[in-house]
C-alpha cells in the first residue's frame, strides 16, 4: 500500500510536472501553405525583446509574431539581392545578423531588417569572417579584408564567443581558438573528428563528444571538464542518436531533441539537468533550427523541408470521457467531483485522470442540469426515477448514504442554504424546505412562475437572489418580501456568484453585471462580445476571475472589474483562452449548477460541448499581448514611404489613402489584442481591427499636420497600454499652395481682362463697322437729300431771285421811271443822269439775269434731247463775244479770242455757248479793266478752252467753294463782286452735260493796287473730243 | 436838325427808288447809300446818321447779326427795316431790339410813302391788324432763331453756321431743334417749303 502511494505520488508528479501527458501541447506546423513563404529553412533566431522570430529561409528572411508571416524579399526590400539567405545568427550583444547569398549583411532592427554592410568584392560569403559576426561587430568590422581566405564558415561551424573580439570555432569536428591577435585560429585539440558539437549553457561553453560525454570548456577552450547530465528526478540522462542537440549563437541552453521529446539543458552544480519540455513533437523531420521561448513555453522548429512547427505547452486541457460511446451525449452541464479525483457528469460520464482506481458512485445514471450540494453533505438532484416513470428532485445523504425522493417537486429546482435553512427556487415558485417537505413560500408569483430560473444564493444573511429569465430577483426570507433587482434583460440571467461584497450575474445574451450596495450595472465586454453570453464566474484564491463563455474562456482581474464597476471604466482587460492554449472545444457550456467545479486540487472543471475544460489557475499563465508597437510600413496610395528617415514624415499632397502597417508580437490568442488609435485627437480612440493583417487605414485626409497615436493592451491593470505616436504631415498639393491660388486669381483676372478686352473690341470694331455704315449710310442719305435740297433750293432760289432780283428792282426801276416823267422839274440834272444810268444798267442786267434762268431751266429740263453737232469754236465765240462786247465796252474791257478760227469742236452747241458765256460774263463782272482773252487748244483726246482776265482773282476758299458739289447760289444781286452764283450752277450742269471738266488758276489782286487788279483768273475748260 | 438818312440794301436799284421817294416826295436830301453790312458799319461811324433804312439780307450777311450791335452803338438811331421778307415775322421778333418800324418791300406805294412818312417824323408805326399771326408758323421764332433759320435755309450745316457765329455746335443745334418744333417741320425739306410758302426769304 505504502508502495502503491509512492508509485502514485510519482505519478502525480510526472503528470504534473516531468512529463506532460501526450496531447497537453498546441502544435502548430507552418508551411507554404500557411504563410511561410518557403518550406526550407536555413535558420532561426528568437528575440527576446521584440519577441519576434526571424526565419531566414530560400525565399527572404521572415518575421513571424505568432500570427503572421512577414516577409521581407526583393520585392518590399531592394537591398536584399538574394532571397536565398545563407545563415542567420546572433552575437554577444544580441544583435541579430543575417546574410544573402552574395554576402549583404542585414541587421535586424527591431520590427524590421536593415542593410548593414555590402560585401567586398571577391568575397566567398560562405567562407569568410562572417562567421565572427556571431562573436561581435568589432571582431567582424575589424577582420573585415584581411582574413578572407578561410576555411571557417558561418554557415556550417559552430561559434562559441568567449569576449568581444575571441571565440571557439568547431571546424569539421575540430576546435579552434580565435582572438582578434591571431592571424589564423589555433587548433585546440589533436582528436581530429571527435568533436560532435559545441554549445553554451548560459555563459559556460561545452562540447559533446561521439561518446555522449559532454565536456565543460575553460581557459579559452584549452581545458575539458566532463559534466554529468541527469534527468529533473535525478537519474542519468542518455540520450541515444548524435547530432541531436540543437544550440545556436544567441540560446542560453540548447535543446535535445530524440524522437518525439525535447529536452532543454540547464547547468549547475557541475552538473547538467536535461528537462522535457515536449514530448509530443512529429518525427520525422529533418530540424535544421530550433529556438526555444523559456516565457512563452514555447518551442520552434524549423526543418529543412516541411516548414515550421511551433509547440506550445497548452495552458488549459480539454478533457474527454475515457468510455467512448457514441449514444451518450459529450455535451455536459452538472458536475460531481468523485473521491478519486475525477469527475461525474450530468451523462454519467466519468471524466478524469485517474482511470485506475474505480470508485462507486454517489449517482447512478443521467440526472438533471442542476446539482446543489448543501454544507458539503446533501446533493440534491433531478433525475427520473425508476419506480415513478416521471422525472422529480432527489436528496442523497452522503453522511448516510440514503436517497430520497421528492416525488411532488418535479420542475428542476435549484437549492440554497441560508444558515440552517434551505430554500429552493423552481418555475413554479420559491419553496422552502422544512421537516423533510417542501412549501412553496411564493407561488404564483407572475415573475417567478412560468419563468425559468436557473440559480439561487444568499447575498447576505436571510437575502436570497435569484437568476432567472425575467431578470434579478431578491428574496428576504424574514419577510418574506420580493424584490426586483433587474427587470427584463434582453437575455437569461442564469448565474450568481459573490465575491466579496460584490453580486456577479452572467446572462445569456445580455452580457454580465455586477450588483452592490443597491446598484447594479452592465459591465464592460471584451472586444468580440463573447462575454454577451456569460456562463460562469470563478474567483480563485490570486484575485482573478474565470469566466466562461459560449465562445472560450476568460480571466480576468477581479479588483479590475470592480473598479469598472465603481468607475465605470470603459474597458477591462479580458484575457482570451482558446483553442492556442490547448481547448479542444471552445463553446463552453452554461445554465447549469453547478456552472463550474473547483476541485480538490485547484483545478477547475468546466463544461463544455464536448467533454470538460480543465483548468489549473496556478498553471495556466496566460500569454500576454504585451510588447512594443512597431510601423512595419507607411504606405500613401500604395506607394512605401520611407520610414528610415525622421520621425516626422512628410506624405505627399492627395495622398488618398494612408496605411500604416503595424507589428507587434502575438503569441496569444488573436482575441486578447486590444489596438487603437486616435488621429488628431486626445479623447476618442478607434479600434483597429487585428483579425487580418493589421493596419491603420486612414483616408480622405487633407494636407496637414497629422498626429497618430496607437495604442496596445499589454494585459491586465489599469491603463496597461504600449503608446506608439507618429507625427506626419501631408504636405499641401501644389493646387492648394497660396502661390497657386494666387496664380489662379491672376489667371482668373487676365483672363476677365482678356475676354473684358476681347469684347470691347469687338464691339468696338462692330461699333466701327456700324459707325462706318451709318456714316456710309448718311453719307448716301446726305447726298441723296442734298440732291434733292439742292433741287428744292435752286426751286426756291429761282422764285426768290425773281421776287428779289427781277420784282423789286423792276418795281423801284418803275418808281424811277415814273418820278423822271413825273417830277422831272424838282430832280437836279445831277439826279436825272443817275437816276437813267441806273435805269440802263439795271434793265442791261434784268435781262442778263432772265436770259441766265431761262437757259438754266432749258438746260436742267432738255438736256437730254440734244444732240453734239460739229462747228467752229470761233464761230461761236463771235456769237458771245456780239452779246457781250456793249457790257464789256462799258467797263473798259477788250473782249479778245486767240482761238484758231480753223478749230472745230464736236459739242452740245448751244450748251457750250452758254458756258462760255456765263464764263466771259463772270470775267466782265470781275474786271475793272484790262482784256478778257479766251484761247483754246488741242490735244489728242481734248479741247481746252480758257477765259483769262486780270480781275480782281478768286482766293483758293473762293475756288473750292465754287469746286464744291454742295455749291449753294447765293443771292444774285447784280453788283455783287463776289460772283453770280446762278452763273456756276449753270456752268456746272453743263459741264456735266459734255462730259467735260474746269479747272480755275487765279490769284488775288495786290492789296496796294489803287485799281484792285491781281494777276487774274483763268479758268479751263476740259472738253472731251 | 435836317435828318441824315442811311439807306443800307444791296440792290443798287432799289437804293435809288427809295432815295428817289425820300428826295422826291418827302423832302429830304441827306440820303447815303451802301449795300453791304461792312460798307453800312463804316458809313455809320463815318457819319453821324438820324434815320436807317435797312434791308434784312444783303449781300455779306443778315443784318439781324449787326442790329444788337448797331442799337447798342448807337440808341438814337432810328431804324426802318425794308425787307421782303413778311412784317408778322421779322416785325415781331425786331420789336425785341426796339425796332417798331417795318415795312415790307411788297407793300404799294402809297403806303409806302405814309410808313417813310410816319419814320422819319418819328411818329409810332401802323399796326397792320389785317395779318393773322397765328396761322404763321415763323411767327413765334425769336430773332436768334430767325437768325439761324436763315443759315438753316441757306443749306449752311450746323458746324458751319456755328463757325460763322461763333457759337457752339450744341447751341445751333438745340436752337435748330426748336425752330423745327416751333414751325411743325418734319426736316428741312418742309422747313424750306414752309418757308417758301409764308414768303420767308433769306
Amino acid at each position: 500500500m505504502q508502495k502503491l502511494l509512492i508509485l502514485l505520488c510519482f505519478l502525480f508528479i510526472s503528470a504534473t510536472s516531468a512529463a506532460q501527458p501526450s496531447g497537453n501541447n498546441h502544435i502548430q506546423q507552418y508551411t507554404t501553405d500557411n504563410g511561410l513563404p518557403s518550406n526550407g529553412i536555413k535558420g532561426m533566431q528568437w528575440d527576446e525583446k521584440t519577441n519576434f522570430l526571424w526565419i531566414a529561409t530560400e525565399a527572404g528572411i521572415v518575421r513571424f509574431n505568432g500570427v503572421d508571416f512577414s516577409t521581407y524579399t526583393r520585392e518590399n526590400m531592394p537591398s536584399i539581392k538574394s532571397e536565398r539567405m545563407l545563415f542567420i545568427a546572433r552575437n554577444n550583444a544580441g544583435n541579430i545578423y543575417f546574410s544573402d547569398m552574395p554576402g549583404n549583411i542585414f541587421l535586424i532592427d527591431l520590427n524590421r531588417p536593415v542593410l548593414w554592410r555590402t560585401p567586398p568584392e571577391k568575397i566567398n560569403p560562405f567562407y569568410s569572417n562572417y562567421y565572427l559576426l556571431t562573436v561581435s561587430d568589432s571582431f567582424f568590422l575589424k577582420t573585415t579584408g584581411n582574413s578572407n581566405n578561410t576555411t571557417f564558415s558561418a554557415v556550417t561551424d559552430k561559434i562559441n564567443c568567449l569576449s568581444d573580439t575571441s571565440c571557439l570555432i568547431l571546424n569539421g569536428g575540430t576546435l579552434y581558438y580565435q582572438s582578434l591577435s591571431l592571424r589564423y585560429p589555433k587548433r585546440l585539440s589533436n582528436e581530429s573528428k571527435s568533436i560532435n558539437t559545441l554549445f553554451k549553457i548560459g555563459n559556460n561553453s561545452f562540447i559533446s563528444n561521439y561518446n555522449k560525454e559532454i565536456f565543460l570548456l575553460t581557459n579559452s577552450g584549452k581545458t575539458l571538464l566532463p559534466v554529468p547530465v541527469i534527468h529533473e528526478n535525478g537519474e542519468k540522462f542518455t540520450g541515444n542518436g548524435d547530432n541531436l542537440l540543437y544550440w545556436e549563437t544567441g540560446m542560453k541552453n540548447p535543446v535535445f531533441i530524440e524522437g518525439s521529446k525535447a529536452w532543454t539543458f540547464d547547468y549547475a552544480d557541475e552538473k547538467i539537468t536535461a528537462r522535457l519540455i515536449f514530448d509530443d513533437i512529429p518525427d520525422d523531420a529533418y530540424i535544421r533550427s530550433v529556438q526555444y521561448s523559456e516565457k512563452n513555453k514555447t518551442l520552434f522548429i524549423g526543418t529543412d523541408s516541411k516548414g515550421l512547427i511551433v509547440l506550445t505547452q497548452n495552458r488549459v486541457q480539454s478533457k474527454k470521457r475515457i468510455n467512448i460511446n457514441p449514444k451518450n451525449r459529450n455535451s455536459y452541464y452538472a458536475q460531481l467531483e468523485l473521491d478519486n479525483g475525477n469527475i461525474l457528469t450530468n451523462e454519467g460520464d466519468i471524466i478524469g485522470d485517474n482511470t485506475r482506481n474505480e470508485i462507486p458512485l454517489p449517482i447512478k445514471g443521467k440526472f438533471g442540469y442542476s446539482l446543489s450540494i448543501i454544507k458539503d453533505s446533501l446533493i440534491w438532484y433531478f433525475q427520473q426515477d425508476a419506480v415513478l416513470a416521471v422525472s422529480c428532485l432527489h436528496m442523497l445523504n452522503k453522511k448516510t448514504g440514503l436517497t430520497k425522493v421528492f416525488k411532488e417537486i418535479r420542475n428542476e429546482t435549484i437549492l440554497t442554504n441560508t444558515g440552517n435553512e434551505i430554500y429552493g427556487v423552481n418555475s413554479t415558485g420559491i419553496l422552502k424546505f422544512e421537516k423533510d417537505s417542501f412549501k412553496y413560500v411564493f407561488k404564483n408569483q407572475q415573475k417567478v412562475v412560468g419563468n425559468l430560473v436557473y440559480d439561487i444564493k444568499e447575498i447576505q444573511p436571510g437575502v436570497l437572489f435569484i437568476a432567472a429569465c425575467s431578470g434579478i430577483l431578491s428574496y428576504t426570507v424574514s419577510t418574506g418580501r420580493l424584490d426586483t433587482i433587474l427587470d427584463n434583460p434582453n437575455g437569461c440571467i442564469r448565474n450568481i456568484r459573490l465575491y466579496k461584497d460584490y453580486v456577479f450575474f452572467g446572462s445569456y445574451g445580455s452580457g454580465y453585471f455586477i450588483y452592490h450596495n443597491g446598484k447594479i450595472k452592465s459591465m464592460p465586454l471584451d472586444k468580440n462580445k463573447y462575454l454577451l453570453y456569460t456562463h460562469c464566474f470563478v474567483f480563485d484564491n490570486r484575485g482573478f476571475c474565470w469566466i466562461s463563455t459560449n465562445r472560450g474562456l476568460f480571466l480576468a482581474n477581479a479588483d479590475e472589474m470592480i473598479n469598472a464597476f465603481e468607475n465605470e471604466t470603459k474597458q477591462v482587460y479580458y484575457h482570451y483562452f482558446g483553442k492556442k492554449d490547448g481547448m479542444k472545444m471552445t463553446e463552453l457550456n452554461g445554465g447549469c449548477t453547478p456552472c463550474a467545479l473547483e476541485l480538490k486540487n485547484k483545478s477547475l472543471s468546466f463544461p463544455t460541448m464536448d467533454g470538460l475544460l480543465w483548468v489549473n489557475p496556478a498553471r495556466a499563465i496566460p500569454i500576454l499581448p504585451e510588447g512594443e508597437i512597431f510601423i512595419d510600413e507607411i504606405l500613401a496610395d500604395n506607394i512605401a514611404v520611407n520610414i528610415d528617415s525622421v520621425q516626422f514624415k512628410s506624405l505627399p499632397a492627395r495622398a488618398q489613402e494612408i496605411i500604416i502597417e503595424l507589428g507587434f508580437s502575438a503569441w496569444c490568442n488573436k482575441e486578447n489584442i486590444y489596438l487603437d488609435y486616435q488621429l488628431n485627437d486626445t479623447t476618442t480612440w478607434k479600434a483597429v481591427d487585428t483579425d487580418n493583417e493589421t493596419f491603420i487605414r486612414l483616408g480622405g485626409l487633407s494636407s496637414g499636420k497629422y498626429t497618430l497615436r496607437i495604442r496596445k493592451l499589454n494585459g491586465f491593470g489599469k491603463d496597461n497600454y504600449s503608446y506608439k505616436t507618429i507625427q506626419f504631415s501631408i504636405a499641401t498639393p501644389w493646387y492648394k499652395q497660396w502661390w497657386f491660388y494666387a496664380l489662379i486669381a491672376a489667371a482668373v483676372l487676365g483672363m476677365f481682362i482678356l475676354v473684358y478686352r476681347i469684347r470691347v473690341n469687338q464691339l468696338e470694331i462692330n461699333q466701327r463697322k456700324l459707325e462706318k455704315q451709318v456714316t456710309e449710310k448718311t453719307e448716301e442719305l446726305l447726298q441723296k437729300n442734298s440732291t434733292l435740297e439742292k433741287n428744292i433750293s435752286i426751286n426756291n432760289r429761282l422764285i426768290s431771285i425773281i421776287s428779289h432780283d427781277i420784282i423789286t428792282p423792276l418795281k423801284f426801276l418803275n418808281v424811277a421811271g415814273k418820278n423822271l416823267l413825273e417830277k422831272k422839274q424838282l430832280m437836279t440834272e445831277e439826279l436825272k443822269d443817275e437816276t437813267i444810268k441806273e435805269i440802263t444798267t439795271t434793265s442791261k442786267e434784268l435781262q442778263l439775269l432772265s436770259t441766265n434762268i431761262l437757259n438754266w431751266i432749258k438746260y436742267q429740263n432738255e438736256n437730254r434731247r440734244l444732240v453734239k453737232e460739229q462747228f467752229y469754236l470761233q464761230e461761236m465765240l463771235n456769237q458771245v463775244f456780239s452779246i457781250l462786247n456793249s457790257m464789256a465796252h462799258q467797263k473798259n474791257l477788250q473782249l479778245i479770242s486767240h482761238v484758231d478760227e480753223s478749230l472745230q469742236v464736236t459739242q452740245y452747241f448751244e450748251a457750250l455757248k452758254i458756258l462760255i458765256y456765263n464764263l466771259v460774263t463772270n470775267a466782265i463782272h470781275f474786271s475793272d479793266n484790262g482784256s478778257i482773252i479766251v484761247n483754246a487748244r488741242e490735244t489728242e483726246k481734248k479741247i481746252i478752252i480758257s477765259v483769262s482776265d486780270e480781275g480782281v482773282g478768286m482766293t483758293a476758299d473762293q475756288i473750292k467753294n465754287i469746286m464744291a458739289d454742295q455749291f449753294i447760289v447765293s443771292s444774285a444781286n447784280m453788283d455783287n463782286k463776289k460772283g453770280n452764283g446762278l452763273g456756276y450752277l449753270i456752268i456746272k450742269d453743263l459741264l456735266k452735260m459734255m462730259n467735260a471738266l474746269l479747272f480755275i488758276n487765279s490769284e488775288k489782286a495786290r492789296p496796294d493796287d489803287p485799281f484792285g487788279r491781281g494777276k487774274g483768273t483763268t479758268v479751263y475748260v476740259e472738253l472731251p473730243k | 436838325m435836317q435828318p441824315s438818312i442811311l439807306i443800307a440794301d444791296d440792290h443798287s436799284m432799289i437804293r435809288k427808288g427809295m432815295k428817289l421817294h425820300m428826295q422826291l416826295t418827302l423832302g429830304f436830301n441827306d440820303i447815303h447809300e451802301v449795300g453791304t453790312c461792312s460798307d453800312l458799319m463804316k458809313e455809320l461811324v463815318k457819319h453821324k446818321y438820324t434815320h436807317l433804312i435797312l434791308d434784312i439780307i444783303l449781300s455779306d450777311g443778315s443784318t439781324l447779326e449787326v442790329i444788337p450791335n448797331i442799337r447798342r452803338v448807337y440808341p438814337d438811331l432810328r431804324i426802318l427795316i425794308f425787307s421782303m421778307q413778311p412784317a408778322e415775322i421779322y416785325g415781331e421778333a425786331l420789336k425785341q431790339y426796339g425796332i417798331n418800324h417795318y415795312m415790307s418791300k411788297s407793300v404799294g406805294e402809297e403806303e409806302m410813302i405814309q410808313v417813310l412818312q410816319k419814320f422819319m417824323h418819328n411818329e409810332e408805326p401802323v399796326r397792320l391788324n389785317n395779318i393773322h399771326v397765328q396761322d404763321n408758323p415763323f411767327t413765334s421764332l425769336a430773332p436768334r432763331e430767325l437768325e439761324i433759320l436763315h443759315y438753316v435755309l441757306k443749306g449752311i450745316g450746323t458746324k458751319d453756321i456755328a463757325d460763322t457765329l461763333n457759337l457752339k455746335m450744341n447751341t445751333i443745334s438745340t436752337i435748330k431743334t426748336r425752330i423745327f418744333e416751333k414751325t411743325t417741320a418734319g426736316n428741312i425739306k418742309e422747313l424750306m417749303e414752309l418757308a417758301t410758302l409764308y414768303n420767308v426769304n433769306y
